[in-house]
């Protein structure tokens, strides 16, 4: 059969950022797909030479809006090792409580996205006014509200008192009531069962040796989460992976779904166990980072790697980051042969693909 | 950190394999006058790294063959360091983010380029 290659992006509706797939097509059905990059690629690592490391921190939240915390964070982390910092226990659930917030407004981004990309636009608006809320406790407790400047090296920039703490919790808890309701209406729905089912499959064996991340990777049956690897209070706060075993786009609906409530959960538990103490350690400006250092953290999308390599100097030799659209790219390339070319969209939303992370 | 003989790095990638390990990603470095190539894998939650070395005019087997979603970080690498793999499948042949017009190999060190990506160390 005589086969047709069709262009899928780098503008498309279901596509918040540019990336294109070639699709290589045998009448409707899709038999390769070839991905092209570098619409929005920034060259972050290339400046990052130029930045002494304490500036670092805020170029590497701009690698990503929606998890600028978590990037901010991993990267401090790699220098608080290579200088010897010892974070304060406050400041630590206090990341922790930031990073479940950003969690929680890239999930609620997405679930509005998915469910837009189902024509279902009141739901769509329903999950992004839930998210609007969660962007309104961000900058309650730190003045921003996407990218949120609030981690630095050796702690946080700013506290949370007793009354925000009250503050957030109650809000919070406003805030499960009303996604309690939405929530059942996209999981539930006929149409988006019936085309997410079965759909983008990537088998448990295939998501693990293809290197998938995050969400990816536990709707595939595996329990693998980089919250699990120690850093952070995440064992002390009773975390466990959310897991499910289809493989296919609704099980990467559910894991995110699922993971909204946990992360509300996680968010509660930090701030009823916050501990006393000191926000930040000091760190001399004028430091000197030297040796390497790597370091892991769960993203809203999944494992992100930071590598640091310094050269006793304030300016670091190199920054390296691998963040988990870049892991999830290969396995997406293997959910869409076999599928319906009506089905490619619905099979790239599923990873939640983040193309200024991949791309930096 | 285990350091590897750049002939034994195909050898050692395999053994990761083996011991199913998954591939988390690979990292190039610029030390003035060779690349240092630094492979990281998760096994059971610990990371595994190997460093190997290469000379900046000389080419690496390509680590493709054995974990497949190596193909996407070794265009990266070849983009942005000018760095070649050999057996690369599939090579998209310096172009995978830049553009035919881009500045070429922009993270790579002490070469031709232009204002606004002159870095010396």
């Amino acid at each position: 059969m005589a086969r047709t290659v069709v262009p899928f992006g780098p503008q498309h509706p279901v596509l918040p950022e540019p990336l294109q797939l070639q699709l290589v097509l045998e009448d409707e059905k899709v038999v390769d797909a070839i991905p092209t990059l570098g619409y929005v690629h920034r060259g972050l690592e290339k400046g990052a030479e130029f930045n002494d490391f304490n500036q670092n921190v805020f170029l590497v939240e701009r690698v990503c809006g929606i998890c600028s915390i978590i990037h901010a964070w991993t990267y401090s982390s790699c220098i608080e090792e290579l200088l010897n910092v010892e974070v304060p226990p406050r400041a630590q659930y206090l990341r922790v409580v930031f990073a479940e917030l950003s969690r929680l407004h890239s999930h609620l981004l997405w679930l509005g996205l998915y469910a837009d990309a189902f024509g279902l636009e009141s739901l769509f608006m329903q999950f992004w006014r839930i998210r609007e809320r969660i962007l309104d406790l961000e900058e309650m407790g730190s003045g921003n509200r996407i990218i949120l400047s609030n981690c630095v090296v050796g702690g946080m920039r700013r506290d949370i008192d007793d009354e925000l703490r009250k503050e957030i919790l109650k809000q919070l808890e406003e805030v499960r009531k009303e996604y309690l309701q939405v929530m059942p209406a996209i999981l539930n729905d006929y149409t988006v069962n019936h085309r997410t089912r079965g759909v983008g499959i990537l088998s448990k064996e295939d998501a693990y040796d293809l290197g998938a991340v995050g969400p990816v990777l536990r709707a595939s049956g595996i329990a693998d989460d980089a919250r699990l690897l120690g850093y952070g209070p995440y064992q002390e706060l009773g975390f466990e992976p959310v897991v499910e075993k289809d493989g296919d786009c609704y099980s990467r609906g559910v894991v995110r779904a699922r993971e909204v409530l946990q992360s509300m959960e996680i968010i509660k538990n930090a701030l009823e166990k916050l501990p006393e103490g000191e926000i930040a350690a000091k760190v001399k400006a004028t430091a000197k980072v030297d040796g390497e250092a790597f370091a892991r953290q769960e993203q809203p999308r999944g494992e992100v790697m930071y590598y640091v390599r310094g050269k006793n100097d304030k300016i670091l030799d190199r920054i390296r980051i691998r963040t988990p659209t870049f892991a999830n790219i290969p396995p997406l390339l293997k959910m869409l042969p076999g599928c319906d070319l009506a089905d490619v969209p619905v099979i790239v939303l599923a990873i939640d693909p983040c193309i200024s992370c991949t791309e930096r | 950190m285990k350091e590897v003989n750049k002939a034994d790095i195909l050898n050692e990638i395999q053994a990761m394999k083996d011991a199913q390990a998954r591939f988390v990603t690979m990292t190039c470095c610029d030390t003035g006058d060779a690349f240092d190539l630094i492979y990281s894998f998760d096994r059971e939650h610990e990371l595994v790294n190997l460093r190997t070395s290469t000379a900046k005019d000389e080419s690496v087997l390509s680590a493709s063959g054995i974990y497949s979603c190596a193909f996407l970080i070794e265009n990266e690498i070849k983009d942005q360091f000018g760095l070649d793999f050999e057996n690369l499948v599939p090579d998209f042949k310096g172009l995978l983010l830049l553009s035919q017009d881009a500045p070429p190999t922009p993270m790579r060190r002490n070469t031709n380029q232009e204002e606004g990506g002159k870095v010396d160390g």
